[in-house]
């Protein structure tokens, strides 16, 4: 019998006010790649935060082979053992991979605090080979460096500190659908080396592709730790969600044949080329790809955020969208990805979050019309159900499903023709999911017509009347109603040319 | 040759290269030894001073107030000599003061997280009216002749101000490249969070960045002191700040911190002493000359901002 | 909706602080200058402070959106010598003090160019814009006083209407109606939605160019009119006009609660700053304190004033 690594006993956190993580064990062997699994606010990210050594457990123990540890904060976890990958790799743009990788580590200098950059380039090289990126020239500046090579930087960072545990949250999110093969090379050669690596991730497909063992969180319990063997997709599931997934999905009624409120001709820039579409009347229009696909970017060509080749008609007139008052005033609306950088403006009131967009219709002569503006913020909260005391609240106490709601209300406020929907529930917590999807498909039924960009699959399929897929830039299939199922989704977006796609 | 395009530098040799030729056609008087000569002399202090903006600027930040300090400094020293204090003491006391101003900025920057541009504009009023304050509103001036060594003396064949800059270029050059503190300074610069998780100190590493920048203004305004043989401190240094920080932006410098190198900036100092020197020997009025450095000062944006554009351009190709 | 900074935290302590210490100044000089206290030197001190305040104007606009302009006593120069210049060449001199504006407003449209339209610094932008304006002036005075304005144009500095000067008047007019502007506009909520997070202004369909170069625009403007009311009242353009005057609008503005990294402020604090400035320059004035003497205390103020909020950054 082996024995593990890393083994975390009773581990609970609790915030003013809230219990993060209740008695959470984890074990971890060497060699394994364990993935750690939840819904957001299951206290993954919180369970990974006290491993690297940003928190402190409030109850509970961390034993590091045998020994009990405890980490001041994260480069204390990273000398004793325990290193983390984020989402956003922590690197310096403007030094050579090989400084990344050492920085400011005292076995680089040298007599009279000399740097030996000879010494450290070797040395960075080497590790950088022993996991498979011998392409990587460590003398580059990382800004010149792409995605899939600056992990590879971040894993040889790890390594340089010895790493037993190495702690991988989302690693595949940044990177284009060819290169997660690459990145999994490199697990699998730190697994051969003996690394235990707790690989987060909310990709079914990828976990059953690389993972041992699964440790599935709810509601900041552990729920159980299996075999990958052990589990299905649907399992998986309904560990996370512990009820039957389904009810969360209003049931689209058909609605097809209509009139087509936009189009889009030939369209190009940036990494999208040629792609061609039409959005009914009344309709969802799903829009799914992996990150780097194009879909992100055709949202911020429509809205004018960027500018493009190609035709865009509204309604049968040809229209030039080069900024996003030029997209407002074609009554087109966007509600972005990121909420919090670029749909609330946190310390301002949901009042005037709401009404942003339209006050110049709101004001008289500029001078703002306040009795209209509270008229206009109560409809909304009502109708969104923003639950907040009163519309002169901060955005910034509400919840993340409110805020997302905020954001929605003030593109509906100004009554769109066109509604662009990115991300619409990142980061919101099930319940206002549930009543988010709600009121998509009611404005949809009431005649709105949907841009659904989404990088959750069940979303897409869900909400959708029709899906379109992008690969690296191009429509390479079109999902009718009901057609799709998450695997053929993901089929069609990952490797379009396998099953004879429309290329 | 490829290679040598892709020098960092490369931009602001090319643009000195092409200055120096038009000066040279302008006028037959510029292209002399003497000329030249005069052109470094004339630029030491800013070269010196020129070494810790870079630094300052690496790290992300500002220093409006380095000509304040080199009043004070120049100030004290004047009034060190004047009390009888040997030149040799003197100027060590005046390289201590400037020191010492550097510890002020450093401690409300550094330590109580001022914003680096309020701080610098404060204290380069404060400096200031001290200095005044101190020099009871007088020229400094009757040094005695063993302290004109520091600015007009001569060693092994050069000018002894020369000498101490190319020194301390040198030794700067080296610490930034082969020192923790350097590469830490560039390392904040580059992504301030990623250093403090490397377990960088910030706050000692900016800290000292201020501090070696008063130093080093210190050993400037003695220079400067002897060299011009008077010091008046209401207007000694006024304008520096804004010439220094425009020589290290159109040497390469970021503005956004983590960017740039002393070479660079060395350059960009040699660039605009000749654009100066070949606006005066030209016979255009001087009045041009403060024109042309603001002038050159929104060059040096527009040149920084193209590069970031390019930059970012290069990034976004990277992600698809 | 009605001035939702007042809503946010310390802004109610603050205003009292700033109360307080304003009358800790004129309590403290009244006792050590029986002058200080008297009509004639307040109505003095009203008189002098209108340069500075109307360039405050702008800068709490343009602090609360995030950015900096220290151009503004280079522009005010600008303006003036300008002003000056066509009415030696024998214009009118309302049609000189259009020419004055227009060259202000020029100024700005650079500002408000480079820094609006492209993205760039506006710190390190308006310091090019200082040194390079100063040296225009000089170039185009040749660095002598311009004086000689007939006795009309001195109205605007030197005349009193019911014992108040009249550009006293003027500059409280301008502080209400901009006051306004920033309470009751939608072009308040831009700024201040840009001062706390530019991009979602951008996504909300709102050209944050146009609003940026607005407030460079008219920072270019209000540097111009006090340019001309310096004039006015000095009855002299001159080539050193309004240098260092950033320090003490600068000043005035985050003393009045204004926060250093934009999205708060008001200009109602800023009025309050700007009374604490000048009456503590007339003290020390009365006192005999030199000028550059009272810059140190400036500087000493506001790094006090920075430097005693919490920053939430870091």
């Amino acid at each position: 019998m082996r024995h593990p690594v890393l083994k975390m006993e009773g581990i609970s956190k609790e915030f003013p006010g809230v219990k993060a993580l209740s008695n959470v064990s984890f074990e971890l062997y060497p060699g394994e790649v364990h993935a750690l699994m939840g819904e957001n606010g299951a206290g993954k990210s919180t369970l990974m935060k006290i491993l690297s050594g940003v928190y402190s457990p409030t109850q509970g123990t961390i034993r590091l082979k045998g020994k009990e540890v405890t980490f001041g904060n994260p480069l204390d976890a990273q000398r004793q053992g325990v290193s983390i990958i984020h989402q956003e790799f922590n690197l310096f743009s403007n030094l050579t991979a090989a400084e990344n990788i050492f920085i400011d580590r005292p076995e680089m200098v040298g007599r009279f605090g000399r740097i030996q950059w000879s010494k450290m380039y070797d040395e960075a090289q080497r590790l950088v080979d022993s996991i498979g990126g011998g392409e990587i020239d460590v003398r580059k500046e990382v800004r010149h460096l792409g995605v899939h090579s600056q992990q590879v930087i971040e894993i040889a960072k790890a390594l340089s500190f010895q790493a037993d545990v190495l702690i991988m949250d989302e690693p595949s999110a940044a990177l284009p659908e060819n290169e997660v093969k690459k990145m999994f090379d490199v697990v699998n050669r730190l697994r051969a080396q003996g690394v235990a690596i707790v690989y987060v991730s909310h990709r079914m497909k990828e976990i059953f592709e690389i993972a041992d063992k699964v440790t599935v969180l709810r509601d900041g319990a552990k729920i159980d730790t299996r075999g990958i063997e052990e589990v299905t997709e649907q399992s998986l599931i309904q560990m996370m969600v512990g009820k039957e997934v389904g009810q969360l999905y209003p049931v689209r009624e058909q609605k097809q044949g209509q009139e087509a409120v936009l189009q889009v001709k030939q369209l190009s820039l940036d990494s999208v080329h040629h792609v061609s579409f039409e959005l009914r009347r009344g309709e969802i229009l799903g829009l799914f790809g992996v990150p780097g696909s194009g879909t992100h970017t055709i949202a911020e060509r429509l809205f004018g955020l960027k500018r493009g080749t190609g035709e865009i008609t509204i309604r049968g007139a040809a229209v030039k969208i080069n900024s996003p008052s030029q997209a407002k005033a074609k009554k087109i609306a966007y509600v972005p990805p990121d909420r919090h950088r670029q749909g609330i403006i946190k310390p301002m009131s949901i009042r005037q979050n709401l009404s942003i967009p339209m006050l110049p219709q709101l004001s008289k002569y500029t001078v703002l019309d306040e009795a209209r503006i509270t008229e206009m913020s109560r409809e909304y909260m009502e109708k969104l159900r923003i639950k907040a005391p009163n519309d002169g609240q901060s955005v910034d106490f509400l919840s993340g499903g409110n805020q997302q709601k905020v954001v929605i209300g003030k593109w509906l406020a100004a009554n769109p023709d066109i509604l662009i929907l990115e991300e619409p529930t990142r980061g919101v917590d099930v319940g206002a999911k549930a009543e988010i999807y709600h009121i998509i498909h009611q404005l949809a039924q009431e005649g709105l017509s949907i841009l659904l960009i989404s990088s959750e699959m069940p979303e897409v399929i869900g909400l959708s009347d029709r899906i379109l897929v992008l690969y690296k830039g191009t429509i390479v299939h079109e999902f009718a109603h009901g057609e799709a199922d998450q695997e053929q989704l993901l089929q069609r977006a990952s490797h379009p040319l396998s099953e004879g796609g429309h290329l | 040759m490829k290679r040598l395009l892709n020098v960092h530098e490369a931009p602001i040799i090319l643009f000195t290269i092409l200055v120096t030729l038009l000066f040279s056609i302008l006028s037959p008087d510029f292209m002399q030894v003497e000329n030249i000569r005069l052109i470094l002399d004339q630029n030491i202090t800013m070269f010196i001073v020129a070494i810790g903006m870079t630094m300052v600027i690496l790290l992300g930040g500002m220093d409006l107030s380095v000509g304040s300090v080199l009043a004070v400094t120049a100030t004290s020293v004047g009034l060190f000599l004047s009390h009888g204090i040997h030149p040799w003491i003197a100027a060590a006391m005046g390289i201590c003061i400037g020191v010492l101003c550097g510890m002020v900025n450093g401690y409300f920057i550094a330590v109580r997280k001022i914003p680096d541009i309020i701080v610098t504009l404060a204290t380069m009023y404060i400096f200031r009216g001290i200095a005044v304050g101190i020099s009871g509103g007088t020229w400094m001036t009757n040094f005695p002749e063993g302290f004109r060594f520091f600015g007009q003396g001569n060693l092994l064949g050069i000018s002894f101000p020369l000498f101490i800059a190319v020194i301390l270029i040198a030794i700067f050059i080296y610490v930034m490249k082969f020192t923790r503190v350097g590469r830490r300074v560039y390392s904040i610069g580059g992504n301030g969070p990623a250093a403090k998780l490397a377990g960088i100190s910030v706050v000692r590493t900016k800290f000292k960045v201020y501090v070696l920048t008063g130093l080093l203004v210190g050993i400037a305004s003695v220079i400067f002191a002897a060299k011009v043989g008077s010091v008046q401190a209401s207007t000694a240094g006024s304008g520096l700040a804004f010439e220094v920080m425009a020589a290290v932006l159109i040497g390469g410098g970021s503005i956004f911190g983590g960017v740039g190198t002393i070479a660079g900036t060395m350059l960009g100092v040699l660039f605009m002493g000749i654009v100066k020197n070949g606006l005066i020997i030209s016979k255009v009025s001087p009045f041009w000359v403060d024109a042309a450095t603001g002038f050159l000062i929104i060059l040096a944006i527009v040149i920084n901002t193209l590069q970031r554009i390019r930059q970012n351009k290069g990034k976004e190709g990277d992600l698809v | 909706m009605s001035a939702w900074t007042s809503r946010l935290p310390l802004k109610g302590n603050k205003l009292i602080v700033q109360m307080l210490l304003l009358f800790v100044i004129i309590v403290l000089f009244s006792f050590l200058s029986p002058y200080f206290l008297t009509v004639t030197n307040i109505m003095n001190v009203l008189n002098q402070m209108v340069e500075v305040g109307l360039i405050a104007i702008p800068m709490t606009m343009i602090i609360i959106s995030g950015a900096m302009d220290l151009s503004v006593g280079s522009i005010l120069a600008f303006s003036a010598v300008c002003m000056g210049v066509a009415y030696e060449r024998g214009l009118d001199i309302w049609i000189s003090v259009i020419i004055g504006l227009l060259a202000g407003l020029l100024c700005g449209a650079v500002n408000g160019y480079l820094i609006a339209r492209h993205r760039m610094q506006a710190i390190v932008v308006t310091i090019g814009m200082l040194v390079m304006l100063r040296g225009l002036v000089y170039v185009i005075n040749q660095g002598r006083p311009i004086s000689g304005f007939p006795d009309a144009f001195y109205f605007m500095g030197q005349q009193y209407v019911g014992g108040i000067p009249v550009n006293a008047i003027f500059l409280v007019v301008m502080f209400l109606l901009a006051s306004f502007v920033m309470k009751k506009t939608r072009f308040s909520t831009y700024v201040y939605g840009i001062g706390n997070n530019e991009e979602v202004v951008r996504y909300s369909g709102i050209s944050v160019v146009r609003i940026r170069f607005i407030l460079f625009m008219l920072s270019g403007l209000f540097s111009a009119l006090a340019g001309i009311f310096l004039v006015s009242r000095l009855a002299s353009a001159e080539a050193t006009s309004g240098t260092n005057i950033e320090l003490d609008v600068i000043t005035a503005t985050l003393i009045g609660g204004t926060h250093i990294f934009g999205g708060r402020g008001s200009l109602s604090g800023t009025f309050v700053g700007l009374l604490i400035i000048v009456f503590l320059r007339n003290g020390l004035n009365l006192l005999g304190v030199s000028v550059l003497y009272q810059a140190v205390i400036l500087g000493a103020l506001l790094l006090l004033a920075v430097g005693n909020k919490k920053f939430n950054g870091e």
